[in-house]
């Protein structure tokens, strides 16, 4: 059984809108206008259970939604969805007890008490086993570093500690698939990197399916080998992280340590020189005559290092996303909008199914 | 860390039922430990005791002169004391956060839980309870002790009939309020429906001005409400006013309503969650 299959996915949202003003107040008073928003567009895809899977996309783009409706939280328009062989939209305890929803943005800890009253009501509430509820506990405590912050009031915690905290509120039931939505907003570099070893260890330990969505590119480069591209609700690219930016950044960046200053024409016939820096240099390089450039930047030239990378993953994306509005260019012109407008076009095809 | 399967459906209301009685120790320990850390909400229930205190000042200025239809200066003393005590016992606070927690998607938490969203509040609502007894019952008992004349009837039977009423009476609000609370799934006025059922009940339950100095026809109307039975059907019956046959009709009447009140919150819930679940939060 796969841990997530989602068919044809559809969430079209009907809100009314407003002019600013008095008069647009007053007119909507009377007479609301309503307009169809398109969150999620016929998507399609599936997860292995113990896979992480990285959810890419910018604001707006239908992430949210689509692990609300994963999580059971929302209803699809059309479409089929099944977790772990459930219908998440009839939230059967059988369900809620093997999933968890972690929002960012959101908090279930209880805020003027401590935070292991939290974990108290959630063992009653899961109705965990005592001696599972101190087994779970005590690894969680050591893999998140919690140690005195369980008996501290919550609003007394700082914001990384309450992640920390919220995080394994959500994980004392030993959930087998967990929907991450933006775990590690808001925190400093420090924390999101503890976050992220400890989604990856959580993982390892447990073989637990997760699904996670960030802003943070470092996340998904260091979680996920396979990420899912939304934009205006199009699901735009599922695959390989590397394949993507193989596919859509056609170079490579090679890196340069030479033994004595060298100028910038010794370089630029190699390639795009990024920075040249003394005896630093950053040269963009197409990806296929990678190697052959390399060869020759070492017998032509005096380096004594040399490292060949793939362009950072931001660049892969704010790329995807470019390629993806170059292909209507009168809806790129209004770019806040873009979740709301309708779609239409060979567009998204051109990436979906890679 | 390895993950135990998990037990495929027994009969899963059943189960759900179980689980719920089986976590609710736990809910009432927690919320009582929340009640103790708001001081203030504390403070704020001994000086709701304030309201009372005035109207009784007012009577008992004005029965000086001799009784007031079936009250007297004694009763008068007896019923307000009671009111405070018995409101304290039966006062609800759960429109506010439900309404925030709906419109804000705090619900959403909550829905991911197995466990039914309600459940938090009333075991919250219970769990408020012994303190605010500690609280308010023994000065109310100690000023009944020494004035002269309002006359109680604490026999066992009474007291315990009190106590069922007054539960029953709790459980009314309760379920009212969440009804109204549950009205914000469709609109962002659900806290101004509190103000009017607010307002209405404190005429109506006899907690401004006991039913029985009001006019005949008034009396005569909110008997086919359920605000009476909120206070002034326990506060009575505490004063030993009430004939047998008012006692049983107060109880079936309360019966009823809750029955009303917990099927309206069902039907809203239902109709309310598949709103949330169209549009989010």
């Amino acid at each position: 059984m796969r841990a997530v299959e989602v068919h044809h996915l559809h969430k079209y949202y009907t809100v009314h809108h407003k002019a600013p003003g008095l008069m647009g107040s007053l007119r909507a008073f009377f007479r609301r206008r309503y307009r169809v928003i398109r969150a999620v567009e016929d998507v399609s895809f599936a997860i292995e259970p113990g896979e992480i899977v990285g959810f890419l996309g910018p604001n707006g783009a239908g992430k949210t939604t689509t692990l609300k409706i994963l999580a059971g939280l929302l209803h699809p328009t059309a479409g089929e969805v099944r977790v772990l062989g459930f219908i998440p939209q009839r939230r059967e305890r059988a369900f809620l007890r093997q999933i968890t929803l972690v929002m960012g943005q959101k908090q279930q800890l209880l805020w003027d008490l401590p935070a292991i009253e939290t974990f108290l009501l959630n063992q009653a509430v899961y109705g965990i086993p005592k001696a599972e509820f101190q087994r779970t506990l005590e690894e969680l405590v050591e893999l998140l570093d919690l140690e005195g912050l369980l008996t501290k009031q919550v609003r007394k915690l700082s914001l990384g500690e309450r992640m920390k905290c919220e995080l394994a509120a959500a994980l004392l039931h030993r959930p087998r698939v967990l929907f991450l939505d933006e775990p590690t907003i808001g925190l400093d570099v420090t924390m999101q990197a503890r976050i992220r070893d400890f989604i990856r260890e959580y993982n390892r330990r447990t073989g637990a399916t997760v699904l996670l969505t960030s802003h943070y590119m470092a996340d998904v480069a260091a979680l996920c080998r396979r990420v899912l591209v939304i934009h205006r609700g199009h699901l735009l690219y599922d695959g390989d992280l590397e394949a993507l930016a193989e596919r859509v950044t056609p170079y490579r960046i090679v890196r340069v340590t030479m033994a004595q200053p060298l100028p910038l024409s010794a370089l630029s016939p190699f390639g795009e020189v990024l920075s040249l820096n003394s005896h630093r240099a950053e040269l963009r390089v197409p990806r296929a005559r990678t190697a052959e450039i390399a060869a020759a930047l070492l017998t032509a030239l005096p380096v004594t290092d040399l490292a060949i990378e793939e362009p950072p993953v931001e660049e892969v994306i704010r790329r995807v996303f470019a390629e993806a509005a170059e292909w209507d260019p009168e809806q790129a012109a209004r770019w806040p909008e873009l979740e709301e407008e309708e779609e239409e076009g060979e567009g998204p095809a051109a990436y979906a199914g890679g | 860390m390895e993950i135990p399967p998990y037990p495929t459906r027994m009969s899963e209301g059943v189960a759900a039922i179980r689980a719920t009685l089986r976590a609710y120790p736990t809910l009432l320990r927690i919320y009582w430990a929340r009640t103790l850390e708001y001081r203030v909400q504390i403070l704020i229930w001994i000086l709701s005791g304030a309201v009372p205190l005035v109207m009784l000042a007012v009577w008992l200025s004005m029965a000086r002169e001799g009784p007031i239809g079936s009250f007297d200066a004694g009763t008068f003393v007896g019923y307000y004391l009671a009111a405070i005590f018995l409101r304290r016992m039966t006062g609800v606070w759960i429109i506010w956060e439900l309404n925030r927690d709906i419109r804000t998607g705090g619900l959403s938490a909550r829905l991911l839980r197995p466990l039914h969203p309600l459940h938090y509040d009333l075991a919250r609502t219970l769990a408020s309870r012994p303190l605010q007894a500690l609280l308010v019952g023994p000065p109310i008992a100690l000023a009944l002790y020494l004035y002269p004349g309002p006359q109680l009837d604490l026999t066992p039977l009474n007291l315990l009939r009190v106590s069922a009423a007054t539960f029953m009476a709790l459980l009314l609000e309760f379920f009212f309020q969440y009804a109204i609370g549950l009205t914000a799934f469709w609109t962002s006025q659900a806290v101004a429906f509190h103000e009017v059922w607010f307002f209405i009940k404190a005429l109506g339950s006899g907690y401004v001005i006991p039913l029985a100095l009001m006019p005949e026809g008034i009396q005569q109307l909110l008997r086919w409400t359920p605000f009476p039975l909120v206070l002034s059907f326990p506060l009575e019956m505490l004063l030993g006013r009430l004939p047998p046959d008012r006692i049983a009709q107060g109880f079936i009447a309360q019966g009823l309503w809750l029955t009303f009140a917990v099927t309206l919150v069902a039907m809203l819930w239902r109709l309310g969650i598949r709103r949330y679940e169209a549009f989010g939060a």
